[in-house]
């Protein structure tokens, strides 16, 4: 446990010293206000929906869409770069063990997500400010977005372990995510069977948080990102045991 | 001491480990040579946990490496082929950060092997910014963090001058009285220096194992003996030719002494010597020199590994 801690410290650090993480940090967080202020001044609409979910083009994209983009820029350096710099096998003769070590680079990517995350509160501050919005929905909202960071974070970690170059790991998680997203999204979903309509809907990324993100919190949902994130982290294990199979 | 039974390792359809086999003494330095891709850095980095092998037994003093990975990692201090490192952070913030992973973070106890491997002047730099000689440098006292009773170190002269290789020898030397000690090298001289025994591995097999001066004994049993003698060449001859061990006599004439020189292939070299000796005095002829030109470590790689 204590050595889970101090790889989650050195992978915070690594965070907060690389210039990419502020990149991504301070576009994330100017393109979120500015979709906000569009929304108040432009729309005539103080509402957090479109921050966490509605869309339309070309209006500024919502949070869980900029996030496709950012969380693999976040984690394509997570395993791709110990493997290119040969430092996975520094790591990984350490006293910690695979699962530990894989639970480690998680928790600090979703620490630093989540902290991404919270520098958004001035929006519902100012909203409480302004008016009086049902905070139990903004809650729920965060807590949908918190969710499906995590899965987000999981699908990069583990593209991120199967190669060492990091372009590669941001293009293919984002093209992972992205197919995962559009699933349960309703311009997909008209080209699918009829048959295998639920299916898809329920696979879809998106789809599960705008039902958290109304303030319904139904537990299906929940256990949909937790089985998405177990499923990834599994994958990524056996991605780790492969490594140590094979030498690749 | 370090155990290692029937250890086999494959790449796909390469197979780099063939049931290799060998043992690694305490307090003994052990050398691990063999030519690239021979099988050393795989063998290394199974030892260490990196690499899961295909089958085979390692035991660290009798404790099953597959059953007690977690408490036997804690007890070995290893530098990697190339020396891999965070080269973002400090030597000192890396260094302290290895030693609180493996639960040994006394300060002293760091600045001690700091100053061990001549990097205390070089702990607030960045590792980035070192020399490749520094880097190894650092690379080794990471090994040397939490008193580890296990060294296992891939070429740890590597990219060291001269002098720095001397120290890091001397260093390994020193710490190898309580340790048990495997170290690969391409430099023999370096073995020949500071190694106890040597493993030689090849194609993936262990082509021989054992107390240095041993294997040599035993591998090597050709040797050349130098002599200088006033004697008739042909004499000579007539008389060497008859030791059954002697298998090749070339001459080289000192004309400014008056006396020739011979090189003398041979097996046995000391019984060999011996018997010219003899035949020398019986035909009182005068001898000047007289000695044994045994072959090194070099030889015996080469021997064993072509």
């Amino acid at each position: 446990m204590k050595n889970i801690l101090l790889v989650i410290k050195k992978e915070l650090k690594d965070y907060y010293i690389s210039p990419i993480a502020y990149v991504v940090i301070s576009a994330f967080v100017v393109l979120i206000t500015l979709k906000f202020i569009t929304s108040v001044f432009v729309d005539n609409v103080a509402d957090m929906r479109n921050i966490f979910y509605e869309w339309e083009f070309p209006d500024l994209p919502p949070m869980p869409i900029l996030l496709i983009l950012v969380i693999p820029a976040l984690t394509m350096r997570s395993w791709a770069e110990e493997r290119r710099e040969g430092t996975l096998e520094v790591i990984s003769t350490l006293p910690i063990s695979n699962i530990g070590l894989i639970v480690a680079k998680f928790i600090s990517c979703f620490l630093f997500t989540t902290f991404m995350l919270l520098l958004t509160l001035p929006i519902p501050i100012t909203l409480n400010i302004l008016g009086n919005p049902d905070n139990g929905v903004i809650i729920a909202g965060y807590l949908g977005l918190i969710l499906l960071s995590a899965s987000y974070i999981s699908i990069g970690q583990f593209v991120s372990i199967n190669t060492r170059n990091q372009i590669i790991s941001f293009i293919l998680s984002f093209v992972l995510i992205t197919m995962l997203y559009i699933f349960g999204e309703i311009q997909f979903l008209q080209y699918v069977p009829s048959s295998l309509r639920f299916l898809f809907g329920s696979l879809g990324l998106g789809s599960h948080l705008r039902s958290i993100a109304k303030g319904v919190l139904d537990s299906r949902d929940i256990l949909y990102y937790i089985s998405i994130i177990a499923l990834l982290f599994y994958f990524t294990y056996r991605s780790f045991q492969r490594i140590k199979r094979t030498g690749e | 001491m370090l155990k290692v039974t029937n250890l086999t390792k494959n790449y796909g359809q390469t197979k780099a480990l063939d049931k290799v086999t060998f043992s690694v003494e305490k307090g003994k330095i052990t050398a691990f040579l063999g030519p690239n891709g021979a099988g050393k850095t795989t063998t290394m980095r199974i030892l260490t946990g990196f690499l899961l092998p295909e089958s085979g037994k390692i035991t660290f003093d009798e404790r099953s490496l597959k059953l007690k990975l977690s408490e036997i990692i804690n007890e070995i201090g290893y530098l990697p082929e190339n020396n891999p490192m965070y080269s973002n952070l400090r030597v000192d913030e890396f260094l302290k950060w290895i030693a609180q992973m493996k639960g040994a973070h006394h300060s002293e106890n760091l600045l001690e092997i700091a100053e061990k491997c001549g990097i205390d002047k070089v702990l607030d730099k960045e590792i980035d910014t070192l020399s490749k000689g520094y880097k190894q440098r650092v690379g080794l006292a990471k090994a040397l963090i939490g008193e580890p009773n296990y060294l296992i170190l891939d070429e740890p002269t590597e990219g060291l001058d001269p002098n720095q290789k001397q120290e890091i020898l001397k260093l390994i030397k020193e710490v190898s009285k309580e340790k048990t000690i495997l170290f690969s090298s391409h430099v023999l001289s370096e073995v020949t220096q500071v190694a106890h025994n040597v493993i030689i591995i090849n194609k993936g097999k262990v082509v021989a194992e054992g107390n240095k001066e041993a294997l040599l004994k035993e591998h090597l049993k050709n040797a050349t003996i130098k002599i200088a003698t006033d004697a008739p060449t042909t004499k000579l001859r007539q008389t060497l030719q008859k030791i059954k061990t002697i298998e090749a006599i070339a001459k080289t004439t000192n004309r400014r002494t008056g006396f020739n020189e011979y090189t003398i292939g041979c097996k046995d070299p000391e019984e060999t010597a011996l018997k010219i000796f003899e035949n020398i005095v019986r035909n009182k002829w005068k001898l000047t020199e007289l000695h044994t030109e045994s072959l090194g470590l070099e030889e015996l790689f080469t021997e064993l590994t072509k």
